[in-house]
């Protein structure tokens, strides 16, 4: 939703679908020299911010939500080393806090969106006939959905929370996943070892943990780690255009809606929470392509 | 093939339908119902608040107004807007052509840009053109694109003054070039995501065919380079990415959305917020519906264009 | 190292004693923050004076990077603007506005951006002017019968409507027997609803009234005249293609609507009174206030005002722009905390007291810069029904103590204040004991209230009234989930508009207490307890409404006012003031607070 393009393009170029130079083992082993740098990057990026985030209170030189209403938009100073917002309260400090919950919608959205794709994809996938017909309808008319209007809408009329958008942002991000995971059960349910595990009478729900599951692994690490992104981009976009997270609450896509009036004349208050977003997003994409070549079976 | 493209439009129905009937349901669930916007005013008599529902047909039971909105759906009626008091289908039609320009002029930037990117990094895999490309790609995948806009304004409205902050055209000039100045930013910005993304796309579907059999062969005949890629490995990378875009250009209305509320740019993105901001619900119901059928022209254009491209696929 | 003025050390500023030298010291920078605020405790001063003091310091101590213009300052224009050079005949003016005008139908119309354009193109009987009074318009003459229920117009001869229809009574009825079809859904019926009658005898038109109703003419007078042909394509079609198309008498006719960018207004050649002067009026669309103000600067608008004005906290930007000027003027909004009526705060004397702890004054004055005006009842001061010789309540908070104890308020273990609530009689304290604690609400998003609610908070904990500032966003505050509809004590921050007309029975009257959660009425703070004075501000406003005398009606209104500080049904704060602009090339304009944009746009000119 934060770009077009982007789900779809990430989508596409998951495992089985990315297509592969030839390569000399040299080159080989220097790409992937390359790519785990930028992988290894990435994590080391991502432990920041995780454990700024995990010990913002500790770290934070102020309270997020303290406001000092007679230092308003004031200019970076060694009390306030990012400067204070249009309510007084220190940058830097809503930064460190903003991150948890950014950081915190992202992955428990990711989460719950595996959680709902792998269940859809498996039941589609390996009962098929009309169960995977349905659920796959179900799929067809939630892509077809323009998923940040629904949001907007949604928000709009129920009132935003920060548990609304966890869930929301899950509801209509799952679907790629489960398309992934029911294509692979489609064509796994085929083969010999399920076969005949279901002919010894292996109950269904053990045949998907133990045999199937296993394979589909990689694409759902995978999937996860972009949802991520994709989670933390789309709660800044919704919450910029102010039906996000509750204002107030400092995150950075809220961050960057406060700063909105104020962009011409301090700019900071504006190019700090997007560049945090930028580097979080740009991390985990990495980690993603990382942890997508490290797993994929062909390598 | 025309039996498969009429399959694909008639299997569509459905699916619009189910969109309809979710959209109808949402719409049924606010809190206040739909309408809300005139029970929130307090100069408003329940007298008045009832006349109006009466007359907007929302004192129906809901399957009778699911039924109705449906049927008018069908024959293209969307209904009459909350605040502006005059069919939907009118409202939509004023500002729908500047956002397909708005979309027309990102996707353009992005496949001329993408294209030549990809390609360019495809030919010398690695090589330093690749890696700063895929490098910058990766930035342009990770930016969100309102805050990328805000950061293009800053640059260079604000900052440098080369180009109009915001709006469509000047009262004054009007002429295309004072357009295309307007546009430029908007454009760049919606386009960014796409870029990047396809840039990337472009170079490995490439990079794919590069190292297929025939390309060997004719390597091996003695074909120069450019011509190879010209000739024969556009066309076979380029199917796969005709599909990818056809299914990503629908949503570059979901990026007009922030893009326009950054821009000021007088289209459905704005229209939305708007209507948003008003709880005009059949204005809103339009923009969901008109962006579903937009997705599923894009996906079913997506089918068509990747059967008429590909030889292998058969009918 | 010799110190070249050997009695510096004598000469320097003593230790600071009073508020001013703290002021002084802090500005001189002799003073940190923290220093500050350490001494002004030792000097025992309150935290919202503090508070006030830094910020009155800040801006010198820490520097704005802003344009500052100290020398200029926003106008007060009390006559049209009269730039230097010759007046054009001829030419385009450019106004902008931050919201798009939901329809140019004036019946339908919610917006005041809609009604900025519509005046220009339609007219009614009567029109205000920038005093408030009322002017000939398509009515040249009125009177009133003395039974205060026959209201006759003599209407304008040889005026023609833009498609060429000759105005007539029969444009006049039809107006009315279309605003109040029930088909047609008028927005507003107001006094219309009053018409029994429209007779027409020539040039004579002669409405008789079901009842006495003193603000008929504000409604009925100045309502916009549709053409009988334009209202004969019936309800529907008439709602949806007029407000798009209109057709009026008004000095400049409809040529184009571009949505989300512009509407085209050109001058009218057959007007009936001066034609305009420029050519076209452009109003351009301008969602982004930064944008509205790189336009003013650089001249793509001419002018701004009415529906969107520079925001108080853009104001030392906009004022260093060249070559524009900036006016202020009050407005008929006025900003006050509600108070519910529930517990305590259904006692006189505890509202008396919250009004006492709030330092409405260094609010005003530190904090908004001096960029409102002080209110202590709802009538705007400039208008006539305002009674000026009632003083706010200081800030005092030794008194605002007192109050409390008199209510039977004492401090509970944690120092907040606990009492009984009045159970029958809302002054006495008999039923349960309660913690006095109010949330006080705003609406999310606006800055400025958040900032006051917390200075107004800090003030009332410091008296042992525990407040706690929340906030909603504008659909939920006012929606069924609202802070009116719960039994809490609450406080809630916002402003009203009054209309041209004084009547006020909507802000108070037991009729206008909203009947369940999605009613009607503007009486929210006696949703759950009528107030203690119901009785007489019923049988105030009641009058007020049925006096067409307008000394008379005076002295019923200035009654209300006193009868409201006396009560303080919610904290009266302050109004709001407008800061329109304009480029120094145009002439004739007079932003004020009774009027739409467009209002005079036939004196409009650019000078050159």
């Amino acid at each position: 939703m934060a770009a077009p393009g982007r789900a779809e393009t990430l989508a596409a170029s998951l495992p089985g679908q990315a297509a592969r130079p030839p390569r000399s083992p040299w080159q080989l082993a220097l790409a992937r020299l390359g790519k785990s740098r930028l992988a290894a990057l990435g994590v080391i990026i991502l432990l920041a911010m995780a454990l700024s985030a995990i010990f913002a209170p500790a770290i934070a030189p102020y309270d997020a939500n303290a406001q000092d209403l007679f230092s308003i938009t004031a200019p970076p100073s060694p009390e306030h080393w990012l400067g204070t917002d249009d309510l007084g309260r220190d940058e830097l400090s809503r930064l460190l806090h903003g991150g948890r919950v950014s950081l915190l919608v992202g992955v428990l959205s990711a989460l719950i969106a595996t959680g709902i794709g792998i269940v859809v994809g498996a039941l589609a996938g390996y009962y098929g006939g009309w169960v995977d017909a349905v659920l796959m309808r179900l799929i067809d008319v939630m892509l077809a959905f323009p998923a940040i209007f629904l949001l907007l809408i949604l928000f709009s009329m129920i009132g935003s929370s920060v548990s609304g958008v966890i869930l929301f942002l899950a509801l209509f991000s799952w679907m790629w996943l489960a398309r992934i995971v029911r294509g692979e059960f489609l064509s796994l349910r085929q083969r010999d070892f399920i076969e005949a595990a279901r002919a010894i009478g292996v109950p269904g729900g053990q045949i998907i943990r133990r045999h199937l599951l296993p394979n589909v692994v990689a694409a759902i690490v995978v999937s996860t780690t972009l949802n991520v992104a994709y989670a933390m981009l789309s709660e800044a976009s919704l919450s910029f255009l102010g039906f996000g997270v509750p204002p107030g609450t400092p995150t950075w896509g809220n961050m960057l809606n406060a700063a909105r009036p104020y962009y011409t004349t301090y700019p900071l208050l504006a190019i700090a929470p997007g560049l945090a977003l930028t580097l979080a997003v740009l991390a985990i994409n990495w980690v993603g392509d990382g942890l997508r070549d490290a797993l994929d079976p062909r390598r | 093939m025309g039996r498969f493209i009429l399959r694909r439009v008639l299997g569509a129905i459905p699916l619009l339908l189910g969109v309809a009937v979710l959209s109808f349901l949402f719409m049924q669930l606010a809190p206040g119902g739909p309408d809300a916007m005139f029970a929130r005013n307090a100069r408003m008599t329940a007298e008045q608040l009832e006349q109006i529902r009466h007359n907007m047909g929302l004192d129906q039971p809901a399957p009778v107004q699911l039924a109705r909105w449906i049927g008018n759906l069908a024959r293209g009626d969307l209904g009459v807007s909350y605040s502006q008091y005059r069919p939907v289908s009118e409202v939509i039609r004023d500002v729908f052509p500047n956002t397909v320009l708005l979309m027309a002029a990102g996707l353009s930037l992005a496949l001329v840009l993408s294209l030549f990117f990809g390609i360019l990094a495809a030919r010398n895999p690695y090589g330093l053109f690749d890696n700063v490309t895929s490098f910058i790609s990766y930035f342009g995948l990770a930016m969100p694109v309102f805050w990328f806009g805000l950061m293009l304004q800053l640059l260079f409205a604000v900052h440098l003054g080369w180009l109009p902050s915001a709006g469509m055209r000047d009262p004054d000039s009007g002429g295309i070039l004072d357009l295309l100045a307007h546009l430029a930013l908007p454009a760049f910005t919606i386009a960014i995501g796409s870029i990047a993304g396809w840039s990337r796309y472009v170079r490995s579907s490439t990079l794919d065919q590069l190292g297929q059999d025939y390309v060997r062969t004719a390597r091996a005949k003695g074909v120069a380079g450019p011509a190879i890629i010209r000739r024969h490995v556009l066309r076979n990378a380029l199917i796969p990415f005709v599909t990818v875009v056809a299914i990503d250009a629908p949503l570059y209305l979901t990026g007009a959305v922030l893009t326009e509320t950054v821009f000021s740019w007088p289209g459905m993105g704005r229209l939305f917020f708007d209507s948003l901001t008003v709880r005009d619900y059949p204005v809103l119901m339009g923009c969901l519906m008109l962006g579903a059928v937009l997705i599923v022209a894009g996906n079913l254009l997506a089918d068509v264009v990747y059967g008429l491209l590909d030889p292998r696929i058969s009918f | 190292m010799i110190d070249p003025r050997p009695d510096s050390r004598r000469n320097a500023p003593a230790e600071p004693r009073t508020l001013d030298d703290l002021a002084q010291a802090r500005i001189d920078g002799r003073l940190s923050r923290r220093n500050v605020i350490r001494r002004a405790v030792a000097l025992g001063f309150g935290a919202p004076v503090i508070a006030t003091l830094l910020h009155a310091t800040s801006d010198m101590a820490f520097g704005v990077p802003t344009a500052r213009a100290e020398d200029k300052q926003p106008v007060s224009q009390t006559a049209p603007t009269k730039p230097e050079g010759e007046a054009q005949q001829g030419g385009t003016i450019r106004a902008g506005t931050n919201q798009e005008p939901d329809t140019l139908h004036p019946w339908i119309s919610q917006t005041v951006t809609g009604a900025d354009v519509y005046v220009a193109i339609i007219e009614g009987l009567l029109a205000y002017d920038a005093t408030q009074q009322l002017q000939p318009s398509l009515a040249t003459a009125f009177s009133i019968g003395d039974d205060g229920k026959t209201f006759t117009f003599t209407l304008r001869e040889g005026v023609t409507f833009h498609n060429g229809d000759a105005f007539t009574g029969d444009d006049v009825v039809n107006s009315w027997k279309m605003i109040m079809n029930p088909d047609f859904g008028a927005f507003n019926q107001n006094g219309w609803d009053k018409i029994e009658d429209i007779t027409i005898d020539g040039s004579t038109v002669t409405m008789t009234l079901t009842e006495v109703f003193a603000p008929f003419l504000s409604y009925v007078g100045v309502g916009r005249i549709c053409p009988s042909s334009a209202i004969a394509a019936g309800p529907d079609e008439f709602k949806q293609t007029y407000g798009r198309n209109p057709i009026g008498t008004g000095p400049m006719v409809f040529n184009e609507w571009k949505s989300k960018e512009q509407i085209t207004l050109d001058r009218y050649d057959g007007y009936w009174g001066d034609p305009t002067k420029i050519d076209r009026f452009i109003y351009r669309i301008v969602p982004d206030d930064n944008t509205m103000l790189v336009q003013l600067r650089t001249g793509e608008i001419d002018l701004i005002g009415s529906a969107s004005t520079v925001s108080a906290s853009r104001l030392d930007e906009a004022l260093g722009f060249d070559g524009v000027t900036i006016f202020q003027h009050s407005t008929l909004g006025w900003q006050h905390i509600d108070l519910k009526h529930v517990d305590f705060l259904r006692m006189t004397k505890v509202r008396q007291a919250l009004d006492f702890a709030t330092p409405s004054k260094d609010i005003i004055e530190k904090l908004l810069k001096n960029r409102v005006i002080p209110s202590v009842a709802d009538q705007a001061p400039g208008s006539w029904a305002w009674d000026g010789s009632i003083q706010p309540r200081p800030y005092d908070i030794e008194q605002a103590k007192a109050l409390l104890a008199e209510a039977g308020l004492t401090p509970g273990a944690d120092g907040t204040l606990e009492g009984k609530i009045p159970t029958e009689d809302p002054q006495v304290g008999d039923g349960e004991v309660k913690p006095f604690a109010i949330e006080l609400w705003f609406v999310a998003g606006e800055t400025e209230s958040e900032r006051v609610c917390q200075v107004v908070a800090q003030s009332w904990n410091s008296i042992g009234v525990k407040t706690e500032v929340k906030s909603q966003d504008v659909s939920t505050i006012w929606g069924p989930e609202g802070y009116q509809f719960t039994e809490n004590m609450t406080g809630c921050f916002y402003a009203w508009y009054n209309g041209n007309d004084p009547t006020d029975k909507f802000y108070w009257h037991s009729s206008q207490i909203p009947a369940s959660t999605t009613g009607s009425g503007g009486n929210l703070p006696a949703y759950f307890h009528l107030y203690n004075f119901q009785e007489e501000i019923d049988r105030l406003t009641d009058a007020g409404d049925l006096e067409t005398d307008q000394e008379k009606r005076k002295a019923i209104y200035f009654e209300v006012q006193k009868l409201l500080h006396e009560e303080v049904p919610v904290v009266f704060m302050y109004w709001l003031v407008a800061f329109p602009a304009a480029r120094d090339t145009i002439g004739g304009y007079q932003p004020n607070a009774f009027t739409y944009l467009t209002w005079n746009v036939n004196e409009w000119y650019r000078a050159g």
